[in-house]
């Protein structure tokens, strides 16, 4: 009771400052919309495409509590890269911590059978070496209710207590094929913190990723292209399904980052994906990389 | 001799069979998968019927059973036997909620024909390829239903509900536990038979012991024959009655100072209130006096009996050894045989028939299913498989990663497959009804079934208008029942898995090597 309390005045407090408040920090504006990295592994390449985006600091501050939000979604090994990478969880986590994060926290509102997903993903190992906390997202009693007030077809939808509670949400995507949207990244994995995705599936998928990225911007993207499912995704059958890319993509905005994640995955053009495209035109984000500051950095 | 120490020793290994193969039903996933073997080797019907099916000597514990009844009577009843215990339980708390009784039981009579008529019943129906009466009367599939399909929720529960104690301090404490609610009517059984069992044993004793459970009349049969028996000796009785009126199993007559000893569940009662410190076991070539009111059917039966329990066996492994030329394990891949719909035997049942005919719905794959998807089944099997498990994909579905119930079935009926060989049996086939699916009904993009098919057996082909529709490669699909969980469009679903009556072997998926290999380059 304290502890929620405690976060919702907190979280309150940061609300006032949403987005805008963070672009009105003077430094931005010589810092990079999207940072590239490649050839490294996935800790290496993470300490250098933040140290490029301005360094975890610009993100977490002293006492704040943190939900880092991989994609968790199915009972397989890390060598698939149906999850995200554990190394990049672990990393992230760490940095997080010695930033000062309060707590960070790491859940998913899985696909597969919760309590196999994380400890087959390697994650959950992960989160406790790193000092974090692993938290259930399998039962509705963890979600609430909230309006979605400029979503089309997603009114509202139940989102996770954590996500409601804590005061940064590092969003932590890998990139994938999908068999029904064509691929997964950021906007899709946050179908993640999200309790009744039934209705999505039911009701535009597309739109409805896109309504819910009009709700809350995660503060960093962190896309996860250390190995990418070409396809057969998002499950997978084999590891013959990816390619060793090596690579991250980290961005605020995370339209930019679903589009330069599907330009890296080898669409020509990102609005072939229906939510990148939606979510642009509804001015959740910018998806015209030709427009923005890209850093390109190669280990 | 003084033996009151044999009770002690009897008491404390009940007590931990007890617990741990309770724990085995309750908590498999975190508790009782380490252990599972060394609790189940023991289990009388579960060893015999799986000795039936692969002649392992992980399945000889029910020699090791009988070689001990043969030296020293049902030591089983009273120490292996879940349900023996729990209904020394029962007995216990009846003494410490009723007044102080000083008869606490008394003689009962041997219902021999009832006992020894079950035995036979249970044996002819099996034979005849029915194990509807075995699994309704086995104490250790009684005792899996009574634990995992009544404790079970009730432990989970208060698990979780001390999760949620911590939570509301801000604390995510142990991940709680997972349990879905099984067909409501599939718990009448179990729940009538736990009140029968409660009530019979605080008035009677072990009664059930010794009239309604087949292993205890078998049991009998072999301790008339044991090498030790426990006995009254004549010279130094008081005749105080004592032993008598702490006999559980009401066998012991003073009036002819003797102990049926067949109905001796062996709890050493007897041998700890004897004022003379008399009773206890002894060489049985001492006694010289004629047996106990032999009951009619007993003169002319145990041979006939003994022999139908050696055919019993027989006949189930001559039933096993023909299985192989039709084994559905080693079909020919891809082959297709004519579908039924049907329901979904688990992975490993192979041949439906053969499974209904051994599996004596212990419920212990149902407790152990990561997945939940294993739940009793009320009359998809048909009668004679009431309460055997199925996989119910409505919600939920059997998981690729996953050989479990194969690997902990107990009585063999389901057979244990490697990950590898579990991951191409192909338990039912999934078909795709495109008239309801929403990419053709609502024209959005869908796919949540090639999303959770672990095979691509589904994917999806190219629609109208840059959508995509599902596509099902038959000879590709586990019938794991992922896609038609994962089908959003109800009531019926677009994509549902029929159950195979022999399961077959899917394709093995192959993978084509990418054309593309590492970045060198970004794009942007
Ligand atoms: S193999 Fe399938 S049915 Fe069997 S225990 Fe695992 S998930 Fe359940
Ligand atoms: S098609 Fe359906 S049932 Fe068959 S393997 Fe794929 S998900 Fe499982």
């Amino acid at each position: 009771m304290q502890r929620r309390t405690l976060l919702k005045a907190l979280g309150a407090g940061l609300a006032l400052g949403g987005p805008a408040g963070r672009l009105a920090v003077g430094e931005t504006a010589v810092l990079p919309d999207l940072v590239a990295v490649r050839n490294g592994e996935p800790d290496a390449l993470f300490d250098r495409g933040i140290e490029a985006l301005g360094g975890i600091g610009r993100f977490v501050k002293k006492g704040q509590t943190v939900v880092v939000k991989p994609n968790i979604g199915w009972n397989v090994p890390p060598e698939r890269a149906a999850n995200t990478n554990p190394h990049l969880v672990r990393r992230i986590i760490e940095h997080c911590l010695q930033a000062g994060a309060r707590e960070v926290s790491v859940f998913d509102h899985t696909a597969d059978a919760w309590r196999s997903c994380y400890r087959t993903s390697g994650i959950e190992q992960a989160v406790r070496d790193a000092g974090g906390r692993m938290a259930p997202g399998n039962r509705e009693s963890y979600f609430q209710t909230v309006a979605i007030p400029a979503g089309r077809r997603l009114r509202e939808a139940k989102e996770h207590e954590l996500v409601l509670q804590s005061d940064v949400l590092i969003n932590v995507p890998v990139l994938k094929s999908h068999g029904g949207t064509r691929l997964t990244i950021a906007m899709k994995n946050l179908m993640g913190v999200v309790w009744d995705r039934g209705y999505w599936h039911l009701n535009d998928l597309h739109q409805c990723i896109a309504d819910f990225a009009t709700y809350r911007q995660p503060d960093l993207t962190v896309v996860d292209a250390y190995n990418v499912m070409l396809r057969h995704g998002p499950r997978g059958v084999s590891a013959a399904d990816l390619v060793n890319m090596r690579a991250q993509l980290l961005a605020v905005d995370q339209v930019t980052a679903d589009a330069a994640a599907a330009r890296l995955f080898g669409l020509e053009d990102p609005t072939e994906v229906g939510y990148i495209r939606i979510a642009h035109e509804m001015g959740v984000g910018r998806m015209d990389l030709e427009n923005l500051r890209i850093q390109r950095i190669a280990l | 001799m003084n033996q009151t120490w044999l009770k002690k020793i009897r008491v404390v290994v009940a007590l931990v069979f007890l617990a741990l193969t309770t724990l085995l039903f309750v908590d498999f996933e975190r508790l009782g998968e380490s252990y599972a073997p060394a609790v189940l080797y023991l289990q009388f019907v579960p060893s015999l019927l799986n000795f039936t099916q692969t002649l392992a000597l992980a399945a000889t514990g029910f020699i090791v059973v009988l070689v001990v009844t043969l030296l020293f009577g049902r030591v089983y009843c009273s120490t292996v036997c879940p349900l023996g215990t729990l209904q020394d339980v029962v007995i216990r708390l009846a003494d410490k909620i009723r007044k102080p009784r000083k008869v606490k039981f008394k003689p009962q009579k041997p219902y021999s024909w009832l006992r020894y008529g079950v035995l036979a019943l249970t044996v002819g129906l099996f034979l005849s390829g029915s194990v509807l009466a075995l699994s309704l009367l086995d104490p250790f599939s009684n005792f899996g239903r009574i634990a995992g399909d009544l404790l079970r929720p009730l432990f989970v529960a208060a698990h979780n509900g001390y999760g949620q104690l911590l939570e509301s301090f801000g604390i995510y404490g142990p991940f709680p536990l997972h349990w879905k609610a099984p067909p409501l009517a599939t718990l009448i059984f179990p729940a009538l038979f736990l009140l029968g069992l409660i009530g019979l044993s605080a008035f009677k004793g072990r009664m059930f012991c010794n009239t309604l459970c087949p292993v205890g009349a078998l049991l009998g049969l072999i301790s008339r024959f044991a090498i030790f028996k426990i006995q009254v000796p004549k010279d130094a009785c008081t005749l105080c009655a004592q032993c008598s009126i702490h006999c559980k199993a009401g066998c012991i007559r003073l009036k002819t100072q003797e102990v049926d000893f067949s109905r001796c569940v062996a709890c050493f009662n007897c041998i700890n209130v004897c004022e003379a410190h008399g009773i206890g076991y002894a060489r049985s070539r001492s006694v010289k006096s004629r047996p106990l009111s032999p009951p009619p059917l007993l003169q002319r039966e145990p041979g006939v009996s003994r022999r139908a329990v050696l055919h019993a066996g027989a006949t189930a492994l001559v039933g096993w050894a023909s299985l192989p030329g039709s084994n559905p394990l080693a079909a020919e891949p891809g082959r297709i045989a004519p579908l039924k719909t049907g329901p979904v035997a688990p992975p490993g049942a192979g041949d439906i028939a053969r499974f209904n005919a051994l599996c004596t719905a212990c419920h212990l794959c149902v407790s152990a299913c990561p997945q939940d998807v294993l739940q009793p089944a009320l009359l998809e099997y048909g009668l004679s498989g009431l309460l055997q498990p199925h996989l119910d994909f409505a919600t939920r579905y059997c998981s690729y990663e996953c050989h479990r119930c194969g690997q902990i079935c107990p009585t063999g009926a389901l057979q244990p497959l490697d990950l590898a060989a579990k991951q191409i049996v192909q338990l039912g086939v999934a078909r795709f009804i495109r008239e309801r699916c929403i990419v053709h009904t609502d024209h959005t993009a869908c796919g949540a079934c090639d999303e959770y098919c672990p095979t691509k057996a589904v994917h999806m082909v190219p629609y109208r208008d840059g959508l995509t529709l599902p596509e099902v490669r038959q000879g590709l699909c586990v019938g794991c029942g992922a896609c038609e969980y994962a089908c959003p469009v109800r009531p019926d679903r677009a994509i549902v898995v029929e159950g195979l009556t022999v399961h077959r072997q899917a394709r093995r998926p192959v993978a084509k090597p990418l054309e593309r290999e590492t970045l060198d380059a970004f794009p942007f």
